[in-house]
């Protein structure tokens, strides 16, 4: 129970941080905060007066700290603000870009885990074997690639040399629901193969580790059917552990989505992260950014409280 | 294996040596020309010959990432080593080192590029500083279980310090861990610097092959054309050769294998 | 000149591994500490050494408190296991040097290597193994090798941590003999580690039985 409420308080200690460097570099940035706002002409008409008005209406001419606490205070209120470019809350803005994300990642997940899993499992009960080494190998060298390399080969051959898929995915109102989902073919297998080779390694990594046990062994030795072995008895050993680490995957793959869907032009966060920036729409870019990172921080958070329920023996190794 | 990968790092390698020589690109050329006498790779959308912007982006991409390497992992050899001999700064440090590693890197990277100027100086900074965690992770329980050999005992009950055991009688014995780490960490590098470019983060006028990439995506004809065959292929065939080359070294050490030894990266 | 050890204690979180440990060791004096493994001994000599720290009790030289950063220059070390106790990356001139600059040793007259083989000699380590790895020596010559760096320092007191486990008896024999010459050709104190009680019996001036930390008879 100790660790549990460690872990959590960790978490938060670590999403203070991010909080505290989002304010801190937003305000001790070169320029002033405001300068977002008007980049035309409009800037130089700006009076000082004026300036000094608009800093004060929004709370800019205060101390730092009680910067801090309002700013605090008002995310706590589940508030992100206004955005400039889109003249709506941030978080009525964000939220169809962050399902599309979700959706990009839910359907990706799935089947390179379930391949990557299966591969994983089978190249573990044939260890040392020739075509094994050589799975592994491409294995290891398909998840060196970076995320949006990956995404640009697949775009090449199966968007522009075999034009079967297309190459942009870029949503429309008034789309039907088959065109849309032709849309996401590439977007989503290029994610898929990103992970494939994560999931490969871990599932061969952990059920290596659980076969050379001793109990595993025994229960060969007790003349148990090998489906009966694996099935039972590895699985239910190697499972607990993986299931963390899936986790843990899941929320570095924020990151590596980000870049497929720029690849793609795919509408989710990424885009709207690019155009946030592009506007130098600033209430929207720390919007997304503090999304993203509570995102990935709640799926690290998971991974270590899954890991902690299931494996005792991480308690001590740490 | 290793032959493999050196012929994968002869061209990037190529580029990385071409980058001093040759001068800059200028736009100069007519516009998305195609590949022959004059513009060996042909020109993109405004008329810069791609072969020299490949040269000169290899420079910028190579030399960030192997920087931002080296630096990350110094840093990660100075913490982990700390960590792994001084059991008294071993939980603290060890604390310190899971925190930054739990912090997802590519959403403050992007942050940070925002904030500071994007020139390849910041990125070297900022990528050292994201990279680091992932060396002194490894390092540590290396260094720890070298700690009480005899040879460091001796050593130590000649009155010798911490620093000079460290560097003498420890480190050299990682050195082929520590190699690895450099390799994998200047990969970090290269990627995290060409996906910043990619995503248009980086300054526009020092070339790179993530920003090769940013401006033939940006151009709405890349694909309608054969276009994309020198805009695009070029550069992503460069990174893909280089990280090819530092995957396949890697691949040599069986330890690198191991998942459970090494935290995902992106 | 003499070292005394005073109620030395050490504990390991609920255990305690030395309790009051009390003794003296002279000049020309070959000391035993019996007792049988986890009794403490290493403990001891990793107290002495500075290796370990101890909770409580005085080190003192001639009834001088004998601070850490003195004691190296009168107490030297030789480890049991003498294949670890050389860096596996340096040729053994490079270790047997080391003491010399570690310590910063002045040699009067002499380059730290012409001491170096003068000292070789006297313990019969073949200056051809100087420029040899440790992988490449035998286990008789490393142990040679490891005596050689030990009382390169000239200490006036030399703690052995059993120098006689190897297998090969003629090999601990004549480890014995040399630590024993010496103790009568350069007055060195010996405390050496054993859990042999003939060969205590047999060798030393007084014998030190330590049990659970504990020293008796």
């Amino acid at each position: 129970m100790f660790r549990f409420w460690a872990t959590v308080l960790q978490y938060l200690g670590l999403a203070l941080l991010a909080l505290s460097l989002n304010f801190f570099l937003l305000r001790l940035a070169p320029g002033s905060p405001l300068s977002g706002l008007d980049q035309s002409e409009l800037d130089a008409a700006l009076s000082q007066q004026q300036e000094e008005r608009l800093k004060a209406h929004y709370g800019l001419d205060l101390p730092l700290p009680v910067q801090f606490s309002h700013y605090f205070l008002r995310l706590s209120r589940g508030d992100l603000g206004q955005s400039l470019y889109f003249n709506q809350p941030v978080a009525q803005v964000v939220w169809p870009y962050l399902q599309r994300t979700l959706l990009l990642i839910g359907l990706g997940f799935l089947p390179a885990l379930l391949i990557g899993g299966a591969l994983g499992m089978l190249s573990a009960l044939n260890h040392r074997k020739p075509w094994e080494r050589w799975l592994l190998g491409g294995m290891v060298l398909l998840q060196s690639f970076p995320p949006f390399l990956i995404a640009i080969l697949l775009l090449v051959l199966l968007a522009v040399v075999f034009p079967i898929f297309p190459a942009v995915s870029t949503m429309l109102p008034g789309q039907g629901l088959s065109d849309r989902l032709e849309r996401m073919v590439l977007p989503v297998s290029a994610y898929a193969l990103w992970e494939l080779g994560l999931f490969y390694l871990l599932v061969r990594g952990s059920f290596l580790g659980v076969l050379g046990q001793e109990f595993i062994s025994y229960a060969r030795a007790k003349g148990l059917p090998e489906r009966t072995v694996v099935l039972r008895h590895i699985l239910r050993a190697a499972l607990p552990p993986l299931i963390a680490r899936t986790a843990l995957i899941l929320g570095v793959s924020f990151g590596g989505v980000f870049f497929i869907e720029s690849v793609f032009s795919y509408p989710g966060l990424a885009s709207l992260a690019l155009t946030a920036i592009a506007r130098v729409d600033y209430p929207l870019i720390e919007g997304i950014f503090l999304l993203t990172l509570g995102m990935i921080l709640l799926f690290n958070l998971l991974a270590d409280l899954l890991v902690a329920r299931f494996d005792p023996r991480t308690q001590e190794a740490a | 294996m290793r032959i493999v990968a050196l012929l994968c790092a002869l061209v990037p390698l190529s580029l990385l040596l071409l980058g001093f020589v040759l001068p800059r690109a200028e736009a100069i050329h007519p516009p998305f020309s195609p590949p022959g006498r004059g513009n060996l790779l042909g020109t993109d959308d405004v008329g810069q010959d791609i072969f020299s912007q490949l040269a000169s982006g290899g420079l910028t991409t190579i030399g960030v990432g192997a920087a931002a390497g080296v630096l990350a992992t110094l840093f990660g050899l100075l913490v982990g080593g700390a960590a792994g001999y001084w059991p008294r700064l071993e939980t603290g440090l060890t604390r310190f080192t899971d925190l930054i590693l739990t912090f997802p890197r590519l959403p403050l990277l992007v942050l940070l590029s925002l904030y500071l100027k994007p020139n390849p100086l910041n990125a070297v900074v900022v990528l050292a500083l994201f990279g680091w965690p992932s060396s002194a992770r490894t390092v540590r329980p290396a260094v720890s279980g070298l700690r009480e050999a005899g040879h460091v005992q001796i050593a130590k009950s000649m009155n010798a310090s911490g620093l000079y055991i460290i560097f003498r009688h420890i480190l050299p014995q990682l050195t082929p861990l520590i190699l690895v780490q450099l390799l994998l960490e200047i990969r970090f590098g290269m990627v995290a610097q060409t996906g910043l470019a990619f995503l248009g983060l980086t300054d526009p006028s020092v070339p790179s092959w993530g920003l090769m990439l940013f401006q033939a995506f940006r151009h709405p004809q890349t694909f309608l054309g054969p276009y994309w065959l020198w805009t695009v292929l070029p550069p992503a065939l460069a990174l893909a050769l280089a990280v090819l080359a530092l995957s396949l070294s890697l691949l040599t050490d069986e330890r690198q294998l191991d998942p459970r030894l090494r935290r995902e990266t992106t | 000149m003499q070292v005394e050890v005073s109620q030395l204690s050490k504990r390991y979180r609920r255990n305690s591994v030395l309790d009051r440990v009390s003794f003296s060791l002279g000049a020309g004096k070959v000391l035993a500490l019996l007792g049988p493994s986890g009794s403490g001994k290493s403990t001891l000599l990793r107290c002495l050494l500075g290796l370990t720290r101890a909770d409580s009790g005085t080190i003192s030289l001639n009834g001088q408190d004998l601070a850490l950063s003195k004691r190296h220059r009168f107490l030297a070390y030789l480890p049991q296991h003498p294949e670890v106790c050389f860096n596996p990356r340096w040729i053994l001139e490079q270790s047997l040097l080391e003491p010399f600059h570690l310590l910063k040793l002045e040699t009067t007259g002499q380059s730290p290597k012409e001491r170096l083989l003068d000292i070789s000699r006297s313990v019969g380590f073949a200056p051809r193994w100087f420029s040899r790895y440790p992988h490449e020596v035998s286990g008789g010559e490393l142990q040679r090798a490891a005596l050689v760096r030990a009382i390169a320092a000239s200490p006036r007191f030399l703690l052995a941590d059993e120098p006689t486990s190897m297998l090969d008896p003629i090999l601990s024999a004549s480890v014995m003999q040399l630590l024993l010459g010496l103790v009568r050709e350069r007055g060195l104190g010996l405390l050496f580690t054993t859990h042999d009680p003939e060969l205590a019996k047999l060798v030393a001036d007084h014998v030190l039985n330590l049990r659970n930390g504990k020293l008796s008879g």
